[in-house]
């Protein structure tokens, strides 16, 4: 345990690799900052008459769980609005005493992105999902009837997923969206990840502390096991951290964590999650995709760096062994080679490409869902990497791997 | 501790780097003199177990090192070459660390580390980084690592390359307080090193022992071809073609020179008592020049 905590040390107390943490964070904050400044309607300031006033003192009212009269009561404040507005004649005036945010179409609109629509979908989503589990339902008759027995279990499963699915309540979701759908951080995990880890090893070399550490007792295939172990909690770190930050950021931009229990499909891009969690969940088991993904990349860093002299060598290699799987991951997130997905990390370290769908891969005629395969996959390679890089290391001639407890 | 090397070898693609050495050290401070490329490395990478001998055997008191495995290295304290350690650790965590691969209690560590760094003189950097510390200090950490665990056999590398005269003398001084009761071997090409602390001297050539004694006895073995003479310089020049110049120094229009060669090199040469150096020049020279 001793052994791990230095390794640990010798890796994340670097001046460099905080410095660079420190940066990242505060870069992290700064873009999230950017997109809630940039994207949300709400972030107009705190004025009387702004949509962020006007939204969070409507929200009061239709909150909690729809209600017909909660929907008629919506309605009866839109519809007029939109009749108004429809033929674009309606007075333009941004100083309307009739109007909540000064302006006639500007409180319809305000209504319609945030209100309407979305009460809407979650409203709506019930039925659709009762008609994806219906048709499955249908689907796994029809195969049952040709004996098509993966059919069948795939339509099956579709069904368990989408059978009873609802979202009974009305919430805030904007920031849940944002903040799901917020990629950013996963280019500095990536970075840090690789700049902390991809040294792990050559900079013993560098030192020539590779030469001394095998002369002693501990020394060898041990202190390679805690440099394992070590580096898999600095990803952890540095995923857990940055998920971390990414949800205080957002809480902090936009003022809320409203939104945090309604089921992820509340959320439109998440209509088709593959898993039935609220989003603070859901966040949680996208953040452990994206650490073990990591953690798959890095020891495959690990092992790219394992025997160089020098340290610029792997980390260009490894940094062009990464771009070309963020790439190709990208290149295929959304189309429907799942197999090439659960084969690449980049799939895990977004996680959208395997949870804002439900996607099956046929495992010897079990219908598996695509991020359980990715991450059963990366669990796997990590594992024979980082057994490969134990055996594989140096040792000290007097302590074969027969000696080792 | 007896260290006993037996009719060792390496070979790398086809050529010995080090061939059929064998070597018995006990108590005391064995100097491992040779020139840059003679094998020193590559013995000492075998005894400490970074190395597998194509040919021989180790033994540490009879015993073969390889049947021993960590208990050997338990009794081993090495000191690389150039050691740069972790630049962002502090003297302290280091030593810590260190104590942590030799399976040292934390408690014994400490108590070690402190004792160590006192006679060291590091007491005073202990929290210091290893970045910030000079050529010097780096050296006296590295032998404080390598006693840690107050080992019976302490090996050093090259340990006063880089260093000046001053710390020098203080790190040799250091290695003869270390010397009671344990086999030091230590590697060098700097003759006086060894000159002053070692027991008996070790001098390799192109991976072979040539001689092992102590150092009166291999300066003996010269005795009547070390001379000295003064001439003029175009005489020098003459004399530089025929024979290996140890030293040359200027004195006026004429030049002092200490000249190592099996005849009198000249008339009005005289017999110099030899050192380690004539010994070093005589034996290890390369093979077209005129000492061998």
């Amino acid at each position: 345990m001793r052994l791990v905590w230095y390794e640990f040390a010798k890796l994340f107390c670097r001046r460099s690799v905080l410095v660079l943490f420190v940066l990242f964070s505060v870069i992290n904050l700064a873009k999230i900052y950017s997109e809630w400044d940039a994207y949300s309607f709400l972030a107009d300031g705190s004025g009387e008459r702004s949509w962020h006033t006007v939204y969070w003192q409507l929200y009061d009212q239709y909150q909690g769980p729809i209600t017909p009269e909660k929907v008629q009561q919506l309605l009866a404040t839109w519809q007029p609005l939109a009749q108004a507005t429809a033929d674009m004649t309606a007075s333009t005036a941004t100083d309307d005493a009739n109007s909540l945010t000064g302006n006639l179409y500007s409180d319809r609109n305000l209504l319609e992105k945030y209100f309407v629509d979305p009460m809407q979908y979650c409203y709506e989503y019930g039925d659709s999902a009762a008609s994806v589990a219906e048709k499955a339902r249908q689907n796994a008759e029809r195969a049952a009837q040709v004996n098509s027995l993966y059919q069948q279990r795939e339509s099956v499963a579709l069904y368990r997923i989408y059978a009873g699915r609802a979202v009974p309540d009305f919430a805030y979701t904007e920031m849940a969206n944002y903040y799901l759908n917020y990629d950013f951080s996963l280019i500095l995990v990536l970075l840090l990840g690789l700049y902390g880890v991809a040294g792990t090893f050559v900079e013993e070399r560098e030192t020539q502390m590779d030469r001394l550490l095998l002369t002693n007792p501990n020394g060898g295939s041990r202190t390679v096991l805690a440099k394992l172990v070590a580096a898999s909690g600095f990803l952890l770190l540095v995923t857990t951290w940055f998920s971390l930050l990414d949800l205080a950021g957002f809480g902090a931009a936009f003022g809320t964590l409203e939104g945090l229990d309604l089921p992820v499909y509340a959320i439109p891009s998440f209509a088709e999650a593959p898993v039935s969690l609220s989003v603070l969940p859901f966040a949680v088991l996208a953040a452990a995709l994206r650490s073990a993904g990591l953690w798959a990349l890095g020891m495959v860093w690990l092992a790219v760096s394992l025997r160089s002299r020098n340290a610029l060598v792997p980390l260009v290699a490894n940094f062009a062994l990464t771009a070309v799987l963020v790439v190709g991951g990208a290149s295929v997130a959304y189309s429907h080679f799942v197999w090439a997905k659960a084969l690449d990390p980049y799939s895990l370290l977004a996680g959208r490409p395997l949870l804002a769908q439900t996607e099956f891969l046929d495992i010897g005629g079990f219908p598996v869902l695509s991020w359980q395969a990715a991450l059963a996959i990366s669990l796997v390679a990590g594992l024979v990497i980082a057994a490969a890089i134990y055996l594989l290391s140096p040792r000290n001639t007097y302590c074969p791997i027969r000696r080792l407890r | 501790m007896e260290i006993q090397f037996d009719n060792v070898a390496k070979c790398y693609k086809g050529k010995y780097a080090l061939k059929d050495f064998s070597a018995t050290l006990g108590e005391g401070v064995f100097g491992l003199l040779g020139e840059n490329g003679a094998g020193k490395t590559t013995l000492i990478s075998i005894l400490v177990g970074i190395l597998r001998a194509d040919g021989g055997t180790v033994r540490a008191d009879g015993r073969d090192v390889g049947a021993q495995g960590r208990a050997f290295l338990a009794d081993l304290g090495y000191m690389p070459q150039y050691p740069v350690f972790y630049r962002d650790f502090t003297v302290g965590d280091f030593l810590l660390y260190m104590g942590a691969l030799k399976s040292l209690s934390p408690a014994l560590a400490r108590s070690r580390a402190a004792e160590l760094l006192d006679t060291v003189n590091l007491s005073d950097a202990r929290d210091k980084k290893i970045g910030a510390l000079s050529g010097g200090m780096r050296q006296r950490l590295g032998i404080a690592q390598a006693m840690l665990s107050d080992p019976k056999v302490l090996v050093l590398d090259e340990p006063t390359a880089g260093l000046d005269p001053g710390e020098r003398i203080r790190f040799r001084n250091l290695i003869s307080r270390f010397a009671p009761g344990r086999t030091i071997l230590l590697a060098t090409h700097i003759v006086p090193d060894v000159e002053c602390i070692a027991t008996e001297i070790l001098l390799m050539r192109r991976g072979r022992l040539l001689m092992q004694g102590a150092p009166e006895a291999l300066e003996q073995s010269i005795a009547g071809k070390v001379w000295e003479a003064t001439a003029d310089l175009e005489q020098s020049r003459q004399l530089a073609e025929r024979c290996c110049i140890g030293n040359m120094k200027q004195d006026g229009p004429l030049f002092s020179l200490r000249i190592i060669s099996d005849e009198r090199p000249c008339a009005g040469a005289r017999p110099a008592r030899p050192n380690l150096e004539d010994v070093f020049l005589y034996f290890c020279q390369d093979g077209d020049a005129p000492c061998a």
